[in-house]
C-alpha cells in the first residue's frame, strides 16, 4: 500500500527512508568516518567529484557514505547539494601548466621534456585478488630515500609544445579570449561551444563517456578512430579568486585533475594531412579513463561532431544524473498515461471489428486499382 | 510584303571534332516567298537544300545574312521569342515524327492547333478533321505514335503541322513515305493551304508532287539558286 | 582577521537560509519563467538545478514551484491525479517544510497547483496556477532526432513533419492513435507536448483563467500557456480530436463517468483518477453541473463521424499568383550566379575556365565550380542546362535553390515580390519557404526529395501540410490526383516509398513537386541512376506535365536525350562556364563551341 492511489503516501515514504536508515547507519560494523573513506576510497571519491562537478574530498565522501557507495547517487547528492548553496565568486582562469605532477606519462615519445613518472598506480600490478583476513602490518619504511624533485619534475615541459615547436599540430588557438560557457547556467545543447562540450565531458558520468568512446569506434554508426595518447597527468593546480575588498588574485586552495593529450592523425579529404591534431581531457580528482576518452572525443567531436549523432550524443546522453533519473522516473506510477494507451488500442479495435476484416485505407473518392 | 524574305544568306560549319574544318553550305542566297506562294527547292543532294530549310526554321544558324517573316528578322531574334514564334506561325514537316511517346495522333495535332491559338476542344475539332482528311483510320487516333507505320506517322506530322494554318510551312519531304492514295490526299491537303494564303518553302523528293503543288521552283547548286521559274518551264529542263 | 573565502561568504545575503534553491537561482528560474509567459508555447532554456529529487521525479516543476512560491501560498500536489502517491507526497513536503508555506488536498484552496499526468476535475480559476512536471518537453522528439533539426522547425513554424505523422497514422490505423502528451498548437505559433497529459485534460489548456507553467528539468527547459491563450489540438479539419473513453465505464466510488477514470483493480472497473474531486462528489461538496458543462464530452470519439468527410466540399488552400508584370516575362531569372568553393572568392576566378583548362585557380587553389552563369525561364518554357559532371551545372542548380551559397550573383523569382528580390540575400529560413510553393526541385536520388519511410502519400501530404492544407480528406484526394497523373497506382498510395522500384519512387518525387503547383520547377538529372526503359517513361511523364502546364522549368543533366526530349533552350556548360546557349534542336544539329560538338558526337554514337 502507499504506492499510488492508494491513502498513506507519507506513511510508506517514512517506512522506506527508516528502513535504509537502519542498515545503513546502524549496520553491525564500525562506523565509517569521512577520513577513512577519502583514504581508502580515494578513487570512488575522485569519480562523484568529477561527476557531480564539485571538488571537494569530504563532501564527495560523505555523499558516498550516504548513497551506500553509489557513485551516481553519490555525485546525485553533491549536485543538489551545490543548487542550495550561493555562488560566491568565479575563479580566475587556471593554468594547466602550473600543475604539479603527482603521476605523468607519455606514451607517444620515449625521452620527452621532463620525467616518465609513473606515481601511484596500479596500471603494472598483477589483478591479483588480495584477501586479507586483517589489518595489514605497519608500513615498512620506505626502500627509496625521499629526493626533493627539481622544477622541471616537478612542472614538466608539454608534450605538446615539442609538437607545436616542430609544426606538427594543427592550430586552433583563436586570438579573442571567450569567456567560456558555464553549463551549469546555460543549458548545453547542439551547436554548442567547444568549451560547454569539454564541460559536458568532464561531468559526464565515466561509464557513459568511456561506452560513448568505444561505440564511436566499434559501434554502427561512429566515425572515429584511437588516438595516440601524447600526454596523462594526474596533479595538483592552485585555484585562485579575487579577493572581495582587494580585488587581488588570491590562492584559497589546491584541486586535483586528471590531464589528457590526445595525437590524432587527421585523414579526411579536407584536413591537413601534414599534421596531428590534439584533443584535450580534463576533470576532477584522478580518473584517467575519464580524462582520456573526453581528450579523444574532444578531438572527434571537432571532426565529426555536426556532420554526424556525435555533438548531440555528447552533450545530451552522457550526464549521470540526467540518464539515470530518465531511467528512475519509469518507476513512477504511469497509470493514467497508460490508460489512456490501452483506450486507443481498445478504439482501434472496435473500430477494426466495426469495420470487419482488416481496414483498408480508402485513397479519397478513388477506386483503388 | 513577302512572307519570307530571305537575303544574302550564308551558313558554314566548323568542325571542331576533325581538325576545325570549315565546310560550307550555304553562299549567299536570296530568295523571297509571298503569301499563298509554295515555292518547291530542287537541285542535287549538298546542293543545300534541308540546310536552306533548317536556317529558316533556325535549327541552323547562320552565319550571316537575313531571313525575315514578315516584319520580323529571325536571325537575331532571341531564342525564347524564336521558340514561341515557330509554335505559333511555323509549320515544320519533316520526315521524322517527333511526338511525346504515349501521345495519340489526336493528341499530338490537337497540340499543334493549340499552340496556334486555338481553344481545347476547337483545337480537338481542328485535329479530327486533319487526320480525316489524310484518311488517318479512326481507330488509329488515340494509340501512341510509336507503334505507328512510316506513312501514318508522316500523316501526323503533316496534320500537326498544317492544322490551323500557320503563316509559313516548311515541308522537308513530307510525303516521303507515303503510298499513291495517301499521298494524293496529303498532297490535296496541302494544295488546299493555298486557299488560306499559307506561304509554303518545300523540299520534295519526287518532280510529281513539285509539279503538282509547286507554284515557283527554285533550283540550288552549290548552296546557290542556280535558277528559278515556274514548274512548267524549270523542271521539264532538269 | 577572515579568510578570502569567508570574505566572499559575508557578501551573499542568505546564506543562513538553506532552502533546496538558492536564491540567485530562483531568480534566474523566475526570468526565464516569465520569458516562457511571453511567449507562449515557447521552450525556454534555462540553467536547470539538481533537486534532491531526480531527474524525471519532478526536478522541472519542482524548480518553478520553488521559484514563483511565497510563505503565504497554498500548494497541492498531485501525481496521476492522487493527492496520496508516493510521489506527490514526497515533493508536498518537501515544498512545505522548506518554504514554510501551507499545503492543501483541496483545488479549490490551492493558489499553486504542482501535478504530474494531471489536469484537476475541478475548474482551475482566475489567479491559481498550474505547475506541470514534463518528462520530454520537445514534441518533435517523435518525427525528428535531431536537436538541432527540432529547434529549427520551430524557429519556423515548419511542423509539416508532424502533421505527416497524423496523416500517416490516420492512413495506417483509421484513427490518430497519440495517445497521451498529444501535440498543440498554441496561440498559433508554436506546437507543444503537453506533458503526459491524458487528452482528456488538453481542452482545459484552452482559453483557460489560470496560468500553466512547464517544466522540464532533466532537460532544462521551461515554458508556458498564460492565461485565455488559444490552444488547438493538431488535427486536420475533418478529423475531430477525441478524448479518453470507454463505453459504459463510470466511477465504482462516485457513479459518475464525466471525469478521466482509470482502471480500479483488474476486474474492469473504474474509478476517478481525481481522488479529491471523488471525495468530494461523494461529500457533494462539488458542483457538478458547472464539472459536466466543461467536461470535453463533446470530444468523445465517436467512430460513425470519424473518417467518413466527404470529400467534394474540402475547400483548397488557394495561393495568388502574382499577375505578370509588364515587360518581364520570366518566371526565374539568374544573373551572373557563381560559387567558389575555397579561398579568394572573386580573386580566385581569373585563369580558370575553358580556356584555361582548369577549374582550380592557379592564384589561390580555390575551386571555381560556376561562374557568371546567367539565364532566365519563363512560365511554359523548359530551359535545359547540359555539361558532363564538374561542369559546374548541378552547382549552379544548388545555388539556385538555396542547397549552396552562392559567392556572386542574383538569383529571383517573379513570383516573389514580382522579382524585385535577390533570393541570395535572403535568409535559409525563407529560402526553405519558397520551396514550398514558389520553386520546386526533383532531385536526382529520390531519398533526397523524400522520406522513404513515409508512404506516397505522407511524402505529398508532406508538401501539402507545409503550404497550409489541413484537410486530410482534400489532401488524399489531391495526392490520389497526383500519383494518378503521375502513373503511380493508387493501390500503393499508401505504401511506404522505400517499398517501391526507383523509377516509382521519382514518379513520387514528381508528384511532391508538383503538389502545390509551383511556377518554377527545377530537375537535377531527373533520370539518371534508372533503367534505360524506366528512364525512357519518367521522361515520357516530365515531357507530358511540362507541355501541360505553364511552368517554368530547369531541366540539368548530363544526357542530351534528356535535355532533347524537354527543353527549348538551353545552355552548355564546360568547367564552370556558360560555353554556348542557343535553341535546343539547334544546339543539337548545329553546334558551334568545341565542346558542344564533342557532347553531341558523344550522344549520337
Amino acid at each position: 500500500m502507499g504506492y499510488s492511489g492508494a491513502r498513506g503516501g507519507l506513511e510508506a515514504i517514512l517506512a522506506a527512508e527508516d528502513l535504509v536508515r537502519r542498515a545503513r547507519d546502524h549496520a553491525a560494523a564500525p562506523w565509517a568516518p569521512t577520513e577513512q573513506i577519502t583514504a581508502r576510497f580515494r578513487l570512488a571519491v575522485d569519480r562523484v567529484m568529477g561527476e557531480a562537478g564539485l571538488h571537494h574530498e569530504d563532501t564527495s565522501a560523505a555523499a558516498l557514505r550516504q548513497a551506500e557507495g553509489d557513485p551516481l547517487e553519490a555525485s546525485h547528492l553533491v549536485r543538489a547539494h551545490r543548487s542550495r548553496l550561493p555562488r560566491l565568486a568565479v575563479s580566475e582562469p587556471v593554468d594547466p601548466d602550473e600543475m604539479v605532477v603527482l603521476r605523468r606519462i607519455v606514451p607517444a615519445f620515449r625521452e620527452p621534456d621532463g620525467p616518465q613518472l609513473l606515481g601511484r598506480t596500479t596500471d603494472y600490478t598483477g589483478r591479483l585478488l588480495e584477501q586479507p583476513s586483517g589489518p595489514p602490518a605497519p608500513a615498512p619504511k620506505p626502500d627509496t630515500e625521499v629526493r626533493e624533485r627539481t622544477e622541471e619534475q616537478r612542472r614538466p615541459g608539454r608534450f605538446l609544445d615539442l609538437l607545436r615547436k616542430l609544426d606538427l599540430v594543427v592550430d586552433h588557438r583563436r586570438v579573442d579570449d571567450p569567456e567560456p560557457v558555464d553549463i551549469t547556467r546555460t543549458p548545453a545543447r547542439p551547436p554548442a561551444e567547444r568549451s560547454a562540450a569539454l564541460a559536458s565531458m568532464a561531468r559526464a558520468e565515466t561509464g557513459a563517456l568511456v561506452a560513448l568512446w568505444y561505440r564511436s569506434i566499434l559501434g554502427p554508426d561512429g566515425d572515429i578512430h584511437e588516438v595516440t595518447l601524447g600526454e596523462v597527468r594526474h596533479g595538483r593546480l592552485p585555484l585562485r579568486v579575487r579577493h572581495p575588498h582587494t580585488g587581488n588574485p588570491v590562492c584559497v586552495g589546491r584541486f586535483r585533475v586528471t590531464e589528457a593529450e590526445a595525437i590524432e592523425d587527421l585523414d579526411g579529404a579536407d584536413e591537413d594531412r601534414s599534421r596531428f591534431d590534439v584533443g584535450y581531457g580534463l576533470c576532477f580528482g584522478h580518473n584517467e579513463r575519464k580524462a582520456i576518452a573526453m581528450a579523444n572525443l574532444d578531438v572527434a567531436n571537432r571532426r565529426f561532431g555536426r556532420t554526424g549523432p556525435l555533438e548531440q550524443l555528447l552533450l545530451l546522453t552522457t550526464d549521470g544524473l540526467d540518464s539515470g533519473g530518465f531511467l528512475e522516473h519509469l518507476k513512477l506510477p504511469h497509470y493514467v498515461t497508460f490508460r489512456s494507451m490501452v483506450e486507443r488500442k481498445q478504439a482501434m479495435r472496435a473500430a477494426a471489428e466495426a469495420a470487419e476484416g482488416p481496414r483498408v485505407a480508402e485513397p479519397a473518392g478513388q477506386e483503388c486499382r | 510584303m513577302p512572307v519570307l524574305s530571305i537575303r544574302a544568306l550564308r551558313k558554314s560549319f566548323t568542325l571542331h571534332t576533325i581538325d576545325g574544318r570549315t565546310v560550307a553550305s550555304l553562299h549567299g542566297v536570296d530568295l523571297d516567298v509571298e503569301e499563298a506562294e509554295h515555292v518547291a527547292l530542287a537541285g542535287p543532294s549538298g546542293a543545300g537544300k534541308s540546310s536552306l530549310l533548317r536556317c529558316v526554321h533556325r535549327t541552323y544558324l547562320p552565319d550571316s545574312g537575313s531571313v525575315r517573316l514578315g516584319d520580323t528578322e529571325l536571325t537575331s531574334l532571341p531564342d525564347r521569342a524564336m521558340a514561341r514564334l515557330r509554335g505559333r506561325e511555323f509549320g515544320y514537316v519533316s520526315q521524322f515524327l517527333s511526338a511525346p511517346p504515349r501521345t495519340g495522333p489526336l493528341d499530338v495535332v490537337a497540340a499543334s492547333a493549340r499552340r496556334r491559338g486555338l481553344d481545347p476542344s476547337e483545337a480537338r475539332d481542328a485535329a479530327a478533321d486533319s487526320l480525316r482528311r489524310l484518311n488517318l483510320d479512326e481507330t488509329l487516333w488515340d494509340v501512341d505514335c510509336s507503334v505507328l507505320s512510316g506513312g501514318e506517322r508522316q500523316r501526323v506530322n503533316l496534320a500537326a503541322g498544317t492544322v490551323r494554318p500557320p503563316r509559313l510551312l516548311l515541308l522537308d519531304e513530307p510525303v516521303s513515305a507515303l503510298d499513291p492514295a495517301n499521298r494524293e490526299a496529303a498532297l490535296d491537303l496541302i494544295e488546299a493551304l493555298r486557299e488560306h494564303g499559307v506561304a509554303v518553302l518545300a523540299v520534295f523528293h519526287d518532280l510529281d508532287a513539285m509539279r503538282r503543288l509547286a507554284t515557283r521552283v527554285v533550283l540550288m547548286r552549290d548552296g546557290l539558286i542556280a535558277d528559278q521559274g515556274a514548274p512548267a518551264d524549270l523542271l521539264e529542263t532538269v | 582577521m577572515t579568510s578570502t573565502l569567508d570574505a566572499l561568504a559575508a557578501t551573499a545575503e542568505d546564506t543562513l537560509t538553506l532552502g533546496i534553491l538558492d536564491e540567485g537561482a530562483k531568480r534566474e528560474i523566475r526570468r526565464a519563467t516569465l520569458t516562457a509567459v511571453c511567449v507562449p508555447g515557447y521552450q525556454v532554456p534555462f540553467g536547470s538545478r539538481e533537486m534532491p529529487v531526480a531527474r524525471g521525479w519532478g526536478s522541472g516543476g519542482l524548480q518553478i514551484t520553488l521559484a514563483v512560491i511565497g510563505a503565504d501560498d497554498t500548494v497541492k500536489v498531485i501525481d496521476q491525479g492522487d493527492d496520496a502517491g508516493v510521489n506527490a507526497t514526497n515533493l508536498r513536503r518537501m515544498i512545505a517544510s522548506t518554504t514554510g508555506c501551507a499545503d492543501t488536498a483541496d483545488t479549490r484552496e490551492a493558489t499553486i497547483v504542482q501535478t504530474r499526468h494531471r489536469v484537476p476535475e475541478e475548474h482551475l480559476a482566475d489567479g491559481q496556477v498550474l505547475v506541470l512536471q514534463v518528462p520530454v518537453p520537445e514534441p518533435l522528439r517523435g518525427v525528428q532526432k535531431s536537436v538541432v533539426e527540432c529547434a529549427r522547425m520551430h524557429a519556423e513554424g515548419d511542423y509539416s513533419a508532424m502533421w505527416v505523422s497524423l496523416y500517416e497514422d490516420l492512413v495506417r490505423n483509421g484513427m490518430i492513435t497519440r495517445t497521451t502528451g498529444y501535440p498543440v498548437l498554441v496561440d498559433g505559433r508554436y506546437v507543444l507536448a503537453t506533458t503526459p497529459i491524458p487528452r482528456w485534460d488538453v481542452p482545459r489548456l484552452h482559453d483557460s483563467e489560470h496560468l500553466s507553467l512547464f517544466g522540464a528539468g532533466r532537460e532544462k527547459r521551461i515554458y508556458a500557456i498564460p492565461p485565455h491563450t488559444d490552444v488547438r489540438p493538431l488535427t486536420f479539419d475533418d478529423v475531430p480530436f477525441e478524448v479518453e473513453y470507454t463505453p459504459g465505464a463510470a466511477c465504482v466510488l462516485c457513479g459518475h463517468d464525466d471525469v478521466f477514470l482509470v482502471a480500479a483493480g483488474t476486474s474492469g472497473a473504474y474509478a476517478c483518477s481525481d481522488t479529491e474531486w471523488c471525495a468530494r462528489v461523494r461529500e457533494a461538496d462539488a458542483d457538478l453541473t458547472a464539472h459536466r458543462d466543461r467536461a470535453p464530452l463533446h470530444l468523445l470519439p465517436d467512430p460513425a463521424t470519424r473518417l467518413t468527410g466527404t470529400t467534394t466540399t474540402t475547400p483548397r488552400p488557394q495561393r495568388a499568383r502574382p499577375a505578370p508584370t509588364p515587360g518581364q516575362d520570366w518566371a526565374l531569372r539568374v544573373d551572373g550566379l557563381g560559387k567558389v568553393f575555397g579561398a579568394g572568392g572573386a580573386d580566385a576566378v581569373p585563369g580558370t575556365g575553358p580556356e584555361s583548362g582548369s577549374a582550380i585557380s592557379p592564384t589561390t587553389g580555390a575551386i571555381v565550380a560556376a561562374w557568371d552563369v546567367s539565364f532566365d525561364v519563363a512560365p511554359g518554357e523548359a530551359l535545359g542546362v547540359i555539361g558532363e559532371s564538374g561542369s559546374g551545372k548541378s552547382t549552379a542548380l544548388a545555388c539556385v535553390i538555396g542547397d549552396e551559397q552562392a559567392t556572386a550573383g542574383t538569383v529571383r523569382l517573379a513570383a516573389l515580390d514580382e522579382g524585385r528580390t535577390d533570393l541570395l540575400t535572403l535568409p535559409p529560413e525563407a529560402r526553405r519557404r519558397l520551396r514550398i510553393d514558389s520553386m520546386a526541385v526533383v532531385h536526382q536520388n529520390p531519398a533526397a526529395g523524400l522520406d522513404l519511410r513515409v508512404s506516397a502519400g505522407g511524402n505529398i501530404a508532406e508538401r501539402l501540410t507545409a503550404a497550409g492544407w489541413r484537410s486530410y480528406h482534400g489532401i488524399r484526394e489531391r495526392a490520389a490526383e497526383l500519383l494518378d497523373r503521375v502513373e503511380v497506382p493508387l493501390s500503393r498510395m499508401d505504401d511506404p516509398v522505400r517499398t517501391f522500384s526507383g523509377g516509382m519512387r521519382q514518379r513520387v518525387q514528381i508528384a511532391k513537386a508538383l503538389a502545390t503547383e509551383p511556377p518554377v520547377l527545377l530537375l537535377d538529372e531527373p533520370t539518371t541512376g534508372l533503367d534505360a526503359s524506366v528512364a525512357a517513361g519518367v521522361l515520357d511523364l516530365l515531357r507530358g506535365l511540362l507541355s501541360e502546364r505553364d511552368i517554368a522549368a530547369v531541366v540539368v543533366s548530363h544526357d542530351f536525350a534528356v535535355i532533347e526530349a524537354l527543353t527549348d533552350r538551353t545552355l552548355v556548360m564546360q568547367l564552370g562556364r556558360v560555353v554556348e546557349r542557343g535553341l535546343t534542336d539547334q544546339l543539337f544539329h548545329d553546334p558551334h563551341h568545341p565542346y558542344t560538338q564533342r557532347l553531341v558526337a558523344a550522344a549520337r554514337r
